[in-house]
This record gives structure tokens, C-alpha cells and sequence, in this order.
């Protein structure tokens, strides 16, 4: 495979890397970094990886491992904490100015989703892959993400009800 | 796409069940102005999720770039070695420096008591002075 094959392959899921790794990390330097060390990598191996038929999914499972390593290092948990602690003001903010199409509350209720939920959300209702792929990248069965992601889907209805209700009862 | 079927598919979809493109009619019904009551509350979520989608990695992949971040980290790295290896290399002394050193500290020494004898002199001298005023030897 020559750097262009390459450049051409990785400019369609540089996207989606970037977007599961902010799903995981939080912050988007964090996202950024983690996207570019995992891009190098694949550059560094480009001839192995040719021989790979989904390099999408591999870059996206390398994304998806880079991304919980950095999350069970120590530097990254402090990291995480200190934007959380940013986020929550942003939501009020939000929950104050419009209640109910609050897309920051949808985000905290994503957000609060154990990893695996969360991942395989992230790869069907933002990324719209189908199962097969969803389970390569996961490196799980196909049941498994199925599983996953109505327990994801059922938890994200509970509170979406909840939120709404809520706003109604207070009448704002 | 019909009311009915909106409401079938939703709860597919909160179960999981649903395939891609019925999944797709649903982000299509949810991102027109008009929703029906009932369906508000999950309105947030795939307003969300199709905000999700735009998000772009926007500083992208650039191999030259990366290439000469590697470098540079290298090169710095090996600054860091040297500067190290120069710095902090255990020094050994050569004879003759051995011998300077010992005539430095004796030379040291020598004009510490020289300054000292020195000050006890300045002092006598203050002594002849004020006796001279006090005790007149006519």
C-alpha cells in the first residue's frame, strides 16, 4: 500500500477515531493526542496493516484500547477529573437557559453509561455502523454489543423520561 | 413516515431490535420541527447524536509533521544525554591538579592568619594612640 492508499483510507475514519476518543477521554486535546499517536502507529506498521481487509475496524479497535490505556493511567484520571468538574458548569448553565432539548444533559446522561455501553452507543447511534463491525471493533459477539446496547438504549430512555418530567412538574 | 410505526420502531429501538435504516427514518422524523407529544422527550437524544455525528478531528494527519515531531523528541532527548554525560561525569583530578589544589588551600590558610595578625596589629595601634591621650609622659 503506498501513502496515498493510506492518507486516502485514514482520512475516512480519522473522523470517527477522533469522535470515539472524545467519548472516552472527555477532552478534545486529549482526543486529539490520542488520535495522532494512534495514526503514527499505523503509519510506522502501514505495510503489516495492508495486509488487514478492515483497516477501518482496526483503527478503530487500536483507537478503542489507546483510549482505555490512557484512561487507567494515573495522568489521565486527573486529567478527566478536572474537566468533569468543567463540564458541570457548562450544564447548569444549559439546564438553566433551556431545559428540555438540553444536549449537555443528554451528554451527562451518556457520559454516566459503564464504557462498554458507552463505546458501543457511540459506534451505532453516532458512527451507524452494523453489528458485525460494531462487534470487530469491540472485540466482543455480536450478542454481546446487542446486549450492551439495549441496556445503553433502556438506561438513556429511563432518564430522558425522567429529565422531561421533571421540567414539567416544575413548570419551566 | 406514519405516527404508528414512529411509536412501533421507538420502542424497537429502545430495545435494541431496530436495524440501521429504521434507525436512519427515525433520525429523519425526529429532526423535523414538528414532533408529536408523546415523542418529545427523546427529541434531546437524537438532536444530540446527529450534533455528535459533525464533529470533525480537525487538526488531522499530517505524516511530514509527525515525522519531525519524532525528530525533534529525539533530538532533545539526545541534548539531554550529552549535557548529562558532560555535566555530571565523575571528574578524575591529574597529579599536578592535586598539587595546586593543596597550594591553593595552604595559600588560603596563610591569608586568613595573615588578615587576622593583621587586625590584632590595627588594633595595638588604637591602643598606643588612645594611652598616648590619656597618659601624658612629659
Amino acid at each position: 500500500m503506498d501513502e496515498r492508499t493510506f492518507l486516502n483510507r485514514i482520512i475516512a475514519v480519522q473522523h470517527s477515531m477522533f469522535r470515539l476518543a472524545k467519548r472516552l477521554l472527555t477532552s478534545t486535546e486529549e482526543a486529539e493526542d490520542a488520535v495522532q499517536e494512534v495514526l503514527a502507529k499505523l503509519w510506522q506498521h502501514m505495510n503489516k496493516i495492508a495486509t488487514y481487509t478492515n483497516i477501518e475496524g482496526y483503527a478503530m479497535t487500536m483507537t478503542k484500547n489507546y483510549c482505555l490505556d490512557r484512561l487507567k493511567s494515573k495522568q489521565a484520571k486527573q486529567l478527566r477529573l478536572v474537566h468533569v468538574q468543567h463540564d458541570r458548569s457548562t450544564t447548569l448553565l444549559d439546564k438553566q437557559i433551556d431545559n428540555r432539548d438540553s444536549v449537555a444533559q443528554v451528554f451527562a446522561f451518556m457520559e454516566a453509561l459503564p464504557e462498554q455501553q458507552k463505546m458501543v452507543l457511540q459506534l451505532r447511534d453516532v458512527e451507524q455502523y452494523d453489528f458485525e463491525t460494531i462487534a470487530q471493533i469491540m472485540e466482543l459477539s455480536e450478542g454481546a454489543v446487542r446486549v450492551a446496547l439495549s441496556r445503553a438504549r433502556k438506561t438513556i430512555r429511563e432518564q430522558l423520561i425522567k429529565a422531561h418530567n421533571y421540567g414539567i412538574e416544575t413548570g419551566s | 413516515m406514519e405516527l404508528k410505526q414512529v411509536h412501533k420502531w421507538i420502542d424497537l429501538y429502545f430495545e435494541g431490535q431496530t436495524t440501521l435504516a429504521q434507525e436512519q427514518a427515525l433520525n429523519d422524523y425526529f429532526s423535523q420541527p414538528k414532533i408529536e407529544k408523546s415523542l418529545v422527550p427523546y427529541k434531546p437524544y437524537f438532536v444530540t447524536v446527529s450534533q455528535e455525528r459533525t464533529q470533525r478531528f480537525e487538526s488531522g494527519f499530517n505524516p511530514a509533521t509527525n515525522k519531525r515531531r519524532w525528530f525533534s523528541t529525539a533530538l532533545a532527548v539526545a541534548a539531554s544525554v550529552a549535557f548529562v554525560a558532560l555535566f555530571l561525569r565523575p571528574v578524575q583530578p591529574t597529579p599536578e591538579e592535586i598539587v595546586f589544589e593543596e597550594f591553593k588551600a595552604n595559600m588560603y590558610l596563610v591569608s586568613t592568619h595573615l588578615n587576622r595578625s593583621k587586625q590584632g596589629v590595627a588594633y595595638m595601634e588604637t591602643f598606643n594612640q588612645t594611652t598616648k591621650k590619656f597618659i601624658k609622659t612629659e
